[in-house]
C-alpha cells in the first residue's frame, strides 16, 4: 500500500513537471524554429515537373538564406504521390518534415484509394505554382481546331483516343470534365507519367493528349503539336491561340495542376508562419520567376489561410464528376 | 560546316580545362555507383542534383552523362568477384562472370567487361553523332503493342538463357512476375497483394530481391558448404590479363553487342536489362562452345557487358533528338539541364549545335577516361578474393545491408534482401535458375502496363499486337531464328547422318 503510495505520488509528481516543462518547451522549439535542417519530401521521381520545382525552391531557400537551416529534398516515388505523401503526413507534426506535393496525390487519390489521410487531415502551407492543362493532337492530325475535333468524337463516339499522365491524374479528371460538360465520349489512356504521354502522342499511337503547358512546350515550338485548347477559365499566355473550352460555350469548371506545400495536421501555426514567409520570398525571386517561365508554368501564389476552401471544393467536384462515371468514392471525413 | 567540323569544334571546347574536369569527376562518380552494390546511377544523380545549382547547362550535362555511362563500366565488378549484381543490367554478367572468377580467371572477366564497354561505349557515341534525327523518328514507331511484343519476347528469351531444366526457368519466371505484381495496380491504383500493409503498397523492388537472392544466397552457400576453408588463393599478374584466346573470343560478342545494346536502347523502358540479357542468349546461340555457358564462357561477359555500354549511349538519342527522356536516369540529366536553363526539345541539335557537339565529345573523352580509370583498378579489385572468407563474407553481408537500405531508406527492403537470401540459398540447392526470377521482377510490370494500354487503344481488341507491322515482326522474330534453325541443325544432323552411314 505504502508503495504504490510512493509510486503514485512520484507518478503525479513526473506528470506536474513534464506538464510545467512541456508548455515552454514547446513555445521555446516554435520561437527558435528551424534549429535543423528541414525535410521535404517529394513523392514524385527525380525528374519529374513536380519534383524539379521543389528542388528549384529548396534550393532558392538554403542558397539565400531565407531560413536559417536548408531544405532537403528527398524522394520517396511510388504510387502516384501518395506512398511518400501518406509516409511523411504520418511523421511528427514538428516542420521538419514537409512534403511537396501536386493536385492527385491529395485531393483525388484519397477519393478513391485506401490511404491514410485526406486533404482534411494535413496543413496546406502555400501553392507555390500553378499550370494551365491543355488537349493538344499532333501537328499533322486533321482537326484544325477544336471544334472539328468535337465534331469528329461527336460521329465516333468512343472512338477517339485520349492519352493523360495516368487514371485518376489530374489530366483523367479533366477528360471527364470535358466529357460531362460536352456530353462527347473519348476513349481514355492512362499513361505511367507525362512523358510517355508525349510520347506516344508524337509517335501517333493516341490522338490527343491531356497534359499540362510545359509538358509540350518545346514540341509545340518545333512545330510537332498543336495545342487546341485550354481546358481552364481563361486562355493561357503561353497559347494565346488556344481558346478555353468554356469559351465555346460548354461548363468547363475550370479546375487546376498546382504545386503545394504541405505539413502534417497539428503543426504549430507559427512554424507555418515562419515556412509559409520563407517560401513566399522566395517565390517573388527572379530566379522563380525565370524558372517558371521555362517549364511553361503560371505564378500560383495562394496562402495557408486561403487554400483550405479552394481544396474543399476541388475535392467536391472531383467526387461528384467520379461518382457520375460509377466510380465508388470513399467518404472523407 | 560537316560531321567532321561540328567534332573538332567539340572536341576543342571539350578539352578545355573546366569540361575536362566535369567529365572526369562525373565518370570517376559513376565508376564508383557502379561498383558498390545498391545504390546505382538513379540514386547517385538524384542526390547530386542540388549541386548542379549555378553550374552551365554544359557543364551539368557532361557530368550527369559521366555519371551515367561511367555507372555501366562499374556495374559488372561486384557482379563478377562476388555475385552480387551492382545494377539490374549485370544480373546477366553473374552467370559467368562469377564463375570465370571461381576459376581464377576473374582479372580476366574484369579486364574484358572493361575493355567491352570501352569498345561499345565508344561505338555507340558515334551512332548517336551520326544518326540521332534520322533514329528518333524509328524510335517514336514504337508504341504500347510494340513495347509488349518486345518485353514479352523478352522474358521468353530468359527461359531460354538459364542453365538448368526449361521448365524450373519458366517456373522462375512466373514467380518474378507473380512478385512483381505485389502493390499498387498501375493502371487502377487498387492495392494487390498488400495484405493491407502499406509499405508493400510500393511494390517489391528488385534491387533487394537480386542481391539477397545472389549475394547473401552466396554468403549462406559458402558458409554452410562442407569444405567452408575457403583457401586464400595468390593471383598471379599474369591471371589479371585475359589469354590470347579469350581475347579473341570476346571481339565478337562485344562487336554484335555493341549493336544490339544501341538498337535495343533507343525503346523506352527498361532497355538496358533485355539489351543485356538478348546478347547472352545470342551469344549462346551462336557459339560453338554452347555447353560452356553457366560454366565461365568468357563470351557470357563480353556481350552483355558490350550491349549494356551500347544501350546507355543511345538511351541519350532520344532526349538530344526529341526532348522526352525514354529511361528515369535520362529524366535526371533532363532535369540537370533545366535547372540549368536549358530545356531540351525536338530543336535541341538546331538551337544548340556547340552545346551538342561538345557534348558528343567529352563522351569520346570520357571513355578514354574510363578505360584508364578501370583497367589499373583490376589489380585492385581481384585482390579483394585475397581477403580470409570470415572477414570478406560478412563484409559483403553488411555491404548488401546497407546498399539495400540506401536506396529507398525502407526497413521493408532490407526484410525483402534477408527472405530473398534464404529464399535464393533453398532455390539454388534445388537447381533453380535465379537470374529469370530477378528479370521478370523488372520485366513483370511493364509487360502488364504495355498490355492493358494496348488494349486501351485498341478497344478491346487483342488483335492490335498482331496487325501493327513492328509489333509483328519482334513477336515472330524469336520463332522464325528458332524455326531456321531447327530447319538448318535438321538438315545438317541429316547429310551428316547420311555421311556416317555410308561409312559404316
Amino acid at each position: 500500500m505504502r508503495r504504490s503510495n510512493t509510486v503514485s505520488m512520484v507518478g503525479a509528481f513526473l506528470i506536474l513537471l513534464s506538464l510545467t516543462l512541456a508548455v515552454p518547451m514547446a513555445q521555446a522549439a516554435e520561437k527558435d524554429y528551424p534549429r535543423k535542417p528541414i525535410t521535404m519530401v517529394m513523392p514524385f521521381p527525380a525528374g519529374s515537373a513536380t519534383g524539379i520545382s521543389a528542388q528549384q525552391l529548396a534550393g532558392i531557400i538554403t542558397q539565400k538564406k531565407f531560413l536559417p537551416h536548408p531544405i532537403q529534398v528527398v524522394f520517396k516515388p511510388g504510387g502516384a504521390g501518395s506512398i511518400g505523401t501518406a509516409e511523411a503526413l504520418q511523421g511528427k507534426p514538428d516542420g521538419y518534415t514537409l512534403v511537396y506535393s501536386a493536385t492527385a496525390p491529395i485531393l483525388i487519390h484519397p477519393l478513391v484509394k485506401d490511404l491514410p489521410y485526406s486533404h482534411r487531415s494535413l496543413i496546406p502551407i502555400i501553392q507555390t505554382l500553378r499550370s494551365s492543362w491543355i488537349l493538344s493532337v499532333r501537328n499533322d492530325s486533321p482537326w484544325k481546331n477544336v471544334q472539328e475535333f468535337f465534331e469528329y468524337a461527336k460521329q465516333h463516339p468512343g472512338e477517339v483516343t485520349v492519352g493523360s499522365a495516368g487514371d485518376y491524374s489530374w489530366g483523367h479528371v479533366g477528360l471527364l470534365q470535358i466529357m460531362k460538360a460536352t456530353g462527347l465520349k473519348f476513349r481514355h489512356i492512362p499513361f505511367e507519367g507525362s512523358q510517355p504521354n508525349v510520347t506516344a502522342l508524337l509517335g501517333g499511337h493516341i490522338r490527343a493528349s491531356m497534359t499540362i503547358s510545359g509538358d509540350v512546350t518545346k514540341q509545340v515550338s518545333a512545330g510537332k503539336v498543336r495545342v487546341l485548347a485550354t481546358v481552364e477559365a481563361e486562355r493561357t499566355p503561353y497559347y494565346p491561340d488556344a481558346p478555353a473550352i468554356r469559351e465555346l460555350g460548354y461548363d468547363v469548371a475550370g479546375t487546376m495542376f498546382t504545386n503545394i506545400v504541405i505539413a502534417p495536421k497539428g503543426t504549430p501555426e507559427a512554424v507555418v508562419v515562419t515556412l509559409h514567409d520563407a517560401f513566399k520570398k522566395a517565390l517573388e525571386t527572379p530566379e522563380w520567376a525565370d524558372f517558371i517561365k521555362k517549364v511553361g508554368a503560371s505564378p500560383g501564389y495562394i496562402g495557408y489561410r486561403d487554400l483550405p476552401p479552394i481544396l474543399e471544393k476541388y475535392v467536391k467536384e472531383t467526387a461528384a464528376l467520379l461518382e457520375a462515371i460509377g466510380v465508388k468514392v470513399r467518404k472523407i471525413e | 560546316m560537316g560531321v567532321i567540323g561540328n567534332l573538332i569544334a567539340g572536341f576543342s571546347q571539350a578539352l578545355a580545362l573546366d569540361n575536362l574536369l566535369f567529365a572526369l569527376i562525373g565518370v570517376a562518380l559513376g565508376s564508383l555507383v557502379g561498383v558498390l552494390p545498391g545504390i546505382g546511377p538513379l540514386g547517385a544523380m538524384s542526390l547530386l542534383l542540388c549541386t548542379t545549382f549555378g553550374m552551365t547547362p554544359l557543364h551539368a550535362l557532361i557530368f550527369f552523362a559521366g555519371i551515367y555511362y561511367g555507372s555501366m563500366y562499374g556495374g559488372s565488378t561486384t557482379s563478377i568477384l562476388l555475385n552480387v549484381p551492382g545494377e539490374s543490367t549485370s544480373v546477366v554478367t553473374c552467370i559467368d562472370g562469377y564463375q570465370m572468377c571461381q576459376k581464377g580467371r576473374a582479372g580476366a572477366a574484369l579486364f574484358i567487361a572493361a575493355a567491352g564497354s570501352f569498345v561499345a561505349g565508344t561505338l555507340s557515341v558515334l551512332g548517336l553523332m551520326l544518326f540521332a534525327p534520322l533514329l528518333a523518328d524509328f524510335a517514336l514507331k514504337f508504341g504500347p503493342p510494340e513495347y509488349f511484343s518486345l518485353t514479352s519476347v523478352g522474358l521468353a528469351v530468359l527461359t531460354y538463357i538459364s542453365s538448368g531444366s526449361k521448365a524450373k526457368a519458366l517456373l522462375m519466371v512466373l514467380v518474378g512476375m507473380m512478385i512483381s505484381m505485389i502493390g499498387m495496380d498501375p493502371v487502377t491504383g487498387n492495392q494487390r497483394f498488400t495484405l493491407g500493409f502499406l509499405p508493400l503498397s510500393q511494390g517489391i523492388d528488385f534491387v533487394p530481391v537480386a542481391m539477397g537472392l545472389f549475394g547473401i544466397s552466396e554468403v549462406l552457400n559458402i558458409v554452410t558448404s562442407s569444405s567452408s576453408q575457403v583457401r586464400i588463393r595468390r593471383v598471379a599478374l599474369r591471371e589479371l590479363l585475359p589469354s590470347r584466346t579469350e581475347i579473341s573470343r570476346s571481339v565478337g560478342p562485344v562487336v554484335r553487342g555493341s549493336f544490339l545494346g544501341f538498337f535495343i536502347g533507343l525503346v523506352p523502358g527498361p532497355a538496358a536489362v533485355i539489351s543485356s540479357f538478348s546478347s547472352y542468349a545470342l551469344e549462346k546461340r551462336l557459339s560453338k562452345r554452347s555447353s560452356e555457358f553457366g560454366h565461365g564462357a568468357v563470351e557470357g561477359v563480353a556481350g552483355p557487358e558490350a550491349a549494356n555500354n551500347a544501350a546507355a549511349g543511345s538511351a541519350f538519342l532520344p532526349l538530344m533528338a526529341l526532348g522526352i527522356p525514354f529511361a528515369p536516369p535520362m529524366a535526371l540529366i533532363l532535369a540537370a539541364m533545366i535547372i540549368g536553363g536549358i530545356l531540351p526539345g525536338p530543336t535541341f541539335i538546331q538551337e544548340n549545335p556547340d552545346l551538342f557537339w561538345t557534348f558528343i565529345a567529352s563522351m569520346y573523352i570520357g571513355n578514354v577516361m574510363l578505360v584508364l580509370l578501370n583497367l589499373p583498378l583490376v589489380g585492385l579489385f581481384v585482390s579483394v578474393l585475397r581477403t580470409p572468407a570470415q572477414i570478406l563474407l560478412p563484409v559483403v553481408a553488411i555491404l548488401c545491408l546497407i546498399g539495400v537500405y540506401a536506396v529507398n531508406s525502407s526497413s521493408v527492403d532490407v526484410w525483402v534482401l534477408v527472405f530473398s537470401g534464404v529464399l535464393g540459398y533453398v532455390l539454388r540447392a534445388r537447381g533453380y535458375d535465379l537470374a529469370p526470377l530477378v528479370l521478370a521482377i523488372v520485366l513483370g510490370p511493364k509487360v502488364e502496363t504495355y498490355f492493358r494500354q494496348s488494349l486501351s487503344i485498341s478497344g478491346g481488341d487483342y488483335s492490335i499486337f498482331v496487325t501493327r507491322p513492328i509489333s509483328l515482326t519482334i513477336a515472330l522474330l524469336p520463332l522464325a531464328i528458332a524455326l531456321g534453325w531447327w530447319l538448318f541443325h535438321g538438315a545438317f544432323k541429316f547429310s551428316r547422318g547420311e555421311e556416317h552411314g555410308r561409312e559404316t
